[in-house]
């Protein structure tokens, strides 16, 4: 064994007890020279096949944990209490409760207005208007001795 | 999909989060959740701690929606921000400290610990809770959540060869622990 076989031997060691026999797992920049190595070395292999036992071992005690549904609701709570959106304040939408009515009832005294100004004696019949003479008396007194009641 | 339209996506993603759209919070909530949730855990042992942990990471990344950069992935901010705060949690409980000394001397779970770690039935994280907890987090990290080298060293803030380190110790631990196991798998663990 070369220098060079040795101390990639070091190294394949030292990744495969870190990372496992994964070579997904294993630093990006060595895995082409670390597999290479492997093809060539039945010692390499040996140590490969250890890692592998552990993985497995590892891999088939560890069950899938899950997070709870109510972590989830939980999660999703703060997600609407901390991302509502904070309602623009404005005068108009501070008076937004005070607008409809208010412009329904200006609405109705213009309607009201107009129609005084333009037929003032809409509801009064020129026919239908009699003058009766306690209208007329400046008092109840005047009307009474008018009458005779004297 | 590579490094870089991924990264792009998670923004795309992010900006609609900031914007109030309920949908793509469902969608993340989705793609991470159950990984964090997973990671808090292992790292741990406890699940009800592991909610809160999770919980505390998603809101933080609501809050973080508005000013979100394109730098880094979701799920990388996610991985960082939960092993922030389970640090922070172990730390509170003295169950961590960042000398090697304190690894040796991290102390056995407590019998509660230990029926909790029990309760997740899940041999492997029983395992995991008697490496020291910097080798259980890059354990985690790299075989449990499949991390690669330089993002779980850039998550722990260490180099990769301390990351190699860790991984290197935790692994033997962990085969020591599980030997009882290896007749199923016909011996040979080194």
């Amino acid at each position: 064994m070369t220098h060079n076989q040795a101390t990639n031997m070091n190294r394949l060691k030292t990744v495969l007890e870190a990372y496992g026999a994964s070579e997904v797992a294993w630093p990006a920049s060595e895995r082409e020279n670390l597999k290479d190595l492997l093809i060539q070395s039945e010692d390499a292999q040996v140590l490969l096949k250890q890692a592998q036992i552990l993985d497995q071992l590892i891999d088939s005690k560890s069950t899938n944990l899950t997070a709870p549904s109510s972590l989830i609701g939980a999660i999703m709570e703060d997600a609407e209490s901390q991302l509502r959106l904070p309602v623009k304040w404005s005068l108009r939408a501070f008076l937004r409760p005070f607008l409809k009515p208010a412009s329904g009832l200006f609405a109705a005294a213009c309607l009201g207005v107009l129609i005084g100004f333009s037929s003032p004696n809409l509801l009064v019949s020129y026919e239908d208007v009699n003058f009766d003479d306690l209208s007329v008396s400046d008092t109840v007194l005047e009307w009474e001795l008018g009458n005779g009641n004297t | 999909m590579d490094l870089s339209s991924s990264i792009e996506g998670d923004a795309a993603l992010m900006t609609r989060v900031a914007n109030g759209d309920m949908a793509a919070c469902r969608l993340l909530a989705s793609r991470h959740l159950d990984s964090s949730y997973r990671m808090a855990a292992r790292i741990l042992g406890n699940t009800a701690h592991a909610d809160d942990v999770a919980q505390e990471a998603f809101l933080r990344l609501w809050k973080a929606a508005s000013k979100w950069q394109p730098k880094a992935q979701i799920k990388t901010w996610l991985h960082r921000v939960i092993y922030n705060l389970c640090i922070d949690r172990l730390r509170k409980e003295n169950r961590y400290s960042d000398t090697e000394m304190a690894e040796i001397s991290d102390p056995s779970p407590s019998p509660i610990q230990v029926r909790e770690s029990q309760q997740m039935k899940d041999i492997v994280s029983q395992g995991l809770q008697k490496l020291p907890p910097r080798q259980r987090i890059a354990v985690t990290l790299v075989h449990l959540e499949e991390c690669g080298n330089i993002e779980a060293a850039a998550i722990m803030e260490i180099s990769v060869e301390a990351l190699e380190s860790l991984l290197g110790r935790g692994r033997r631990k962990l085969r020591e622990l599980l030997a009882p196991q290896k007749t199923e798998y016909g011996g040979g663990l080194g």
